[in-house]
């Protein structure tokens, strides 16, 4: 029994219990590979489940492992359908490839992509991972382009995208560079930015260049 | 790092910095000498130049244009780089806005690339301590490696402290840009300190600043490598750069200057400290005024009227009045007319005929168009000083896009009614060729100050809607023209980015005082203009030659122009001077051999016809013979076809006004 078997099995018990489901049976049934008794001794025995009669149970440190394997899957399952627009019939198998995909840093950067989404296409809710609790630590504090700030409202330059050299290299001469604070004074006909003690004009093209930080009132304390 | 400023007596001191930071008050303040101050972004293209007594030895002092940059590729950026390079300067001083402290670092960050020993000198330290700014200067000192002073040259502080400051000059930290980039740039320097073409000690300073472009892909750092050292090292040192590229997942142009700004940021941050203001000053609301449309259109507006009242009204009329009617009409001309009754019938026509030296000449120089400009050149550098132009791009920006320029584009125009010479001077604040064109081709056909004198005087006899029926006519040629322009031109259109200077309050005496020297400077090289092109008349006319001329011309001034055959001495005089035509013009009409019509026709003819010899030349020297005479023939074809245009259309219409 390999790693990738263990893994399916400990997902299905998760859907199961996710549907108050605890008998073998059921396990059986949500399961994409032939279960047999042996396999669930085996996931007993290295203290991944709990076998107490016909019920089965994932112990804590199971579920540790069954929901990073669950939240693999269901973003996969977004992934596929949001960007890759596949219809809902076709996502199954290649959504149980891509879950095996080791690395929480590719699938905490797949979710951030995603928007943090709450629930997979079927409507099942997608386990946390840590980016999406410290996105919502911070989820006032989003990079936002530079044109979603209204007039009067400030913030700080997280990054300019490279619309050419030359642009971006006048930019930073004009002093815009990560971490630069700036005020917008007004949107029409013009930008006008003021920054620093100083007051910068420019046209609204060069302003989708321009990502920030939005500013908020408050900071939010972290754990709530 | 070379020798300490004070124990050589070499080279020059050279001040820069950007635009607007009062370099060329510091440089007054200096060398006691006064430069064009208030010159806006990169308009002031002259480098000014005096000495000043740099412990005990006189020390030349340069003032260099105002730049946004050193590393660019355009026209600004580059006379800074050839001053750093050509010059040999013992030393500059950064003259940097103590409100834009970022900024400045970031310049100081790129000057030291250049070797240079170095003075920052924070000016206008009254406006930043006001706004609550403080800097830390002894620790800015340590960190930029090079002294620090505070001063405010517009009341004459802190000349002391730089000077004593420069003797301790030292070159701006050189920042560290990683491992890859800085071997490179130690075999670009190998490659350009081969033996056998030794370098000056600026040259040796600047090869990691050459270096640092060549990484960029900078063509005029290519260009000047394959000037002064030659074709193959130029390949080697580019390949070099190619190799070095090839490692970067990006440009590391960008990587360069991101280091660049971070390095900036973090000195700032360290050194500066700001205790919020009381309240929103003044200056801000005038400012949001002026800049949003609702408020902002109603003060142009409020300019603009302004503007006539002072200049049409004030100028053109009242003061025409008195020195052209009073002064010239009843006491000038007559008591020389007593004065040469015993002259020969020759010498009295000269002085005081129908091409009189005194009753044409010094009249329209002096009486007419002297007055007006005087007028003009106060009230434009009240606009100057208070910092009001650049405003007005912000509302003008669409409308000068759809002439394939933008809102900067407002400064050459603006100039161009200044003077058209300085006007196609300040096109080389734009950084495409494309702009260039365009801005240098709408500039050519711009009443220039002293012709808008002669116009508004012209005007001053007709109702106030005919003159704004002219302005309007030219300003829809110019929108017209523009258009087509943008077409005909190849390139893609520019960013419109832009700093917009601080309204401040005008200092009433100096605007006046330099108001007073524009307009002396106006008369020291006009006035021999005028008295030439009115003797050259004069004599023509005697000679019979003015006849045949006439006969010349005639079929393009009477017929196609509509106009009577004197008009063509206009013409002649314009050529030399504008203002000289228009002024003869206004004789034209006042005589009644021209209907209004007529001088409408006439005056958009000289306005559109030919530039001034000044403006020609510097069109030739900044696009080159072949560009130049493309640009002056097709002006002359427009001018003839706008005059026949309106001549025809006004027939038309029947022959109204």
């Amino acid at each position: 029994m390999d790693q990738h078997e263990i893994d399916e099995l400990l997902e299905a018990v998760w859907t199961c219990a996710e549907r108050g489901e605890h008998s073998a049976d059921a396990v059986k049934g949500r399961c994409h590979i032939p279960l047999t008794p042996e396999m669930l001794d085996r996931l007993d025995r290295e203290g991944l489940i709990a076998c107490a009669g016909d019920k089965v149970l994932l112990t804590r440190k199971g579920k540790l492992r069954a929901t990073v394997i669950v939240r693999r899957h269901r973003l996969s399952e977004r992934l596929l359908v949001d960007l890759l627009r596949m219809p809902l019939n076709k996502i199954e198998t290649p959504a149980c490839e891509f879950e095996h995909l080791a690395g929480d840093a590719v699938w905490d950067g797949i979710c951030t992509l995603l928007g943090h989404p709450r629930e997979c296409p079927h409507g099942s809710v997608i386990p946390e991972g840590t980016c999406c609790r410290e996105a919502r630590l911070t989820a006032e504090n989003a990079v936002i382009p530079l044109s979603g700030l209204c007039a009067g409202a400030s913030g700080t330059i997280a990054y300019m995208r490279a619309g050419g050299k030359e642009r971006l290299q006048k930019l930073l001469s004009f002093g815009f560079s990560p971490g630069a604070e700036i005020k917008v004074i007004q949107k029409t006909p013009v930008y006008v930015l003021g920054f620093d003690h100083s007051k910068i004009a420019l046209d609204p093209c060069i302003i989708a260049d321009i990502f920030i930080w939005k500013k908020v009132l408050q900071e939010i304390p972290a754990g709530q | 790092m070379k020798t300490n400023p004070t124990g050589e007596g070499a080279g020059p001191i050279i001040l820069v910095g950007h635009s607007k930071t009062g370099k060329t008050s510091l440089f007054s303040l200096l060398s006691r000498k006064t430069g064009c101050t208030g010159c806006h972004h990169g308009t002031c293209v002259e480098t000014g130049r005096g000495n000043f007594s740099l412990g005990g030895k006189s020390v030349e002092l340069i003032d260099a244009p105002g730049v946004s940059g050193i590393n660019g590729e355009s026209e600004e950026y580059f006379v800074l780089r050839d001053l750093l390079l050509r010059e040999d300067p013992l030393a500059i001083v950064l003259v940097g806005d103590a409100k834009d402290l970022r900024r400045t670092l970031l310049l100081a960050i790129e000057l030291g690339e250049y070797g240079t020993p170095a003075v920052l000198a924070l000016n206008m330290a009254d406006e930043s301590r006001r706004r609550g700014i403080t800097i830390d200067l002894p620790r800015l000192a340590s960190l930029l490696n090079a002294p620090v002073v505070e001063t405010t040259a517009a009341r004459g502080e802190g000349a002391e402290g730089l000077v004593k400051a420069l003797a301790g000059a030292s070159a701006f930290k050189r920042l560290s840009y990683g491992q890859e980039i800085e071997e490179a740039l130690k075999r670009i320097s190998a490659l350009l300190s081969a033996p056998e073409k030794p370098l000056t000690p600026n040259e040796a300073g600047a090869l990691r600043a050459i270096g640092l472009r060549l990484l960029c892909e900078d063509k005029g750092a290519e260009a000047r490598v394959l000037e002064r050292w030659g074709r193959q090292t130029l390949d080697l040192a580019a390949a070099a750069a190619q190799e070095t590229r090839k490692k970067f997942t990006r440009k590391p142009g960008l990587a360069i200057a991101e280091l660049r700004a971070k390095a900036a940021d973090e000195i700032f941050k360290a050194v500066q400290t700001v205790s919020a203001p009381a309240s929103e000053p003044l200056s801000e609301r005038l400012s949001n005024w002026m800049c949003r449309p609702l408020t902002g259109v109603p003060i142009a507006l409020g300019v603009l009227g302004f503007l006539y009242l002072f200049v049409g009204w004030f100028g053109a009329q009242v003061l025409v009045g008195l020195g052209e009617g009073r002064l010239f009409g009843e006491i000038i001309t007559p008591f020389c007319a007593r004065l040469a009754q015993s002259w020969p019938q020759f010498a009295q026509d000269a002085l005081i005929g129908q091409f009189g030296l005194v009753s044409v000449a010094l009249t329209l120089a002096i009486g007419l168009v002297t007055p007006v400009l005087a007028t003009f050149y106060f009230s434009f550098g009240l606009l100057e000083e208070v910092g009001y132009i650049p405003r007005l791009s912000i509302l003008l920006n669409r409308i000068l896009q759809t002439v394939g320029l933008n809102g900067k584009g407002i400064i050459p125009l603006m100039l161009g009614l200044n003077c058209v010479t300085a006007a196609v001077l300040s096109t080389r604040i734009f950084d495409t060729k494309k702009e260039k064109i365009i801005a240098t081709l709408l500039v050519l056909g711009m009443p220039c100050a002293p012709l808008l004198a002669a116009i508004l005087a012209l005007f001053s006899k007709l109702p106030v809607w005919t003159l704004f029926c002219f302005f309007a006519l030219i300003a829809f040629i110019k929108i017209l023209t523009g258009m087509a322009l943008k077409k005909l031109v190849p390139g893609p259109q520019a960013d419109f980015i832009m700093e917009l200077p601080l309204i401040r309050f005008p200092r009433l005496l100096h605007v006046l005082a330099r108001a007073g020297r524009s307009t002396l400077e106006f008369l020291k090289e006009a006035l021999p203009a005028f008295l030439i092109a009115t003797f050259a008349v004069f004599l023509l006319d005697r000679l019979g030659a003015l006849d045949l001329v006439r006969r010349l011309g005639a079929p393009v001034v009477k017929t196609l122009l509509g106009l009577p055959a004197e008009a063509t001495e206009v013409f002649i005089m314009s050529a030399i001077r504008r203002e000289s035509g228009a002024a003869l013009l206004k004789q034209l009409c006042d005589s009644g051999l021209m209907g209004n019509a007529q001088m409408v026709v006439s005056l958009l003819v000289m306005t559109f016809l030919i530039p001034c010899v000044n403006s020609l030349l510097l069109v030739i020297k900044q696009n080159g013979a072949k560009m130049a005479s493309a640009m002056v023939a097709a002006s002359v074809c427009y001018a003839i076809f706008v005059g026949a245009a309106v001549h025809w259309v006004w027939l038309a219409l029947g022959g109204i006004f």
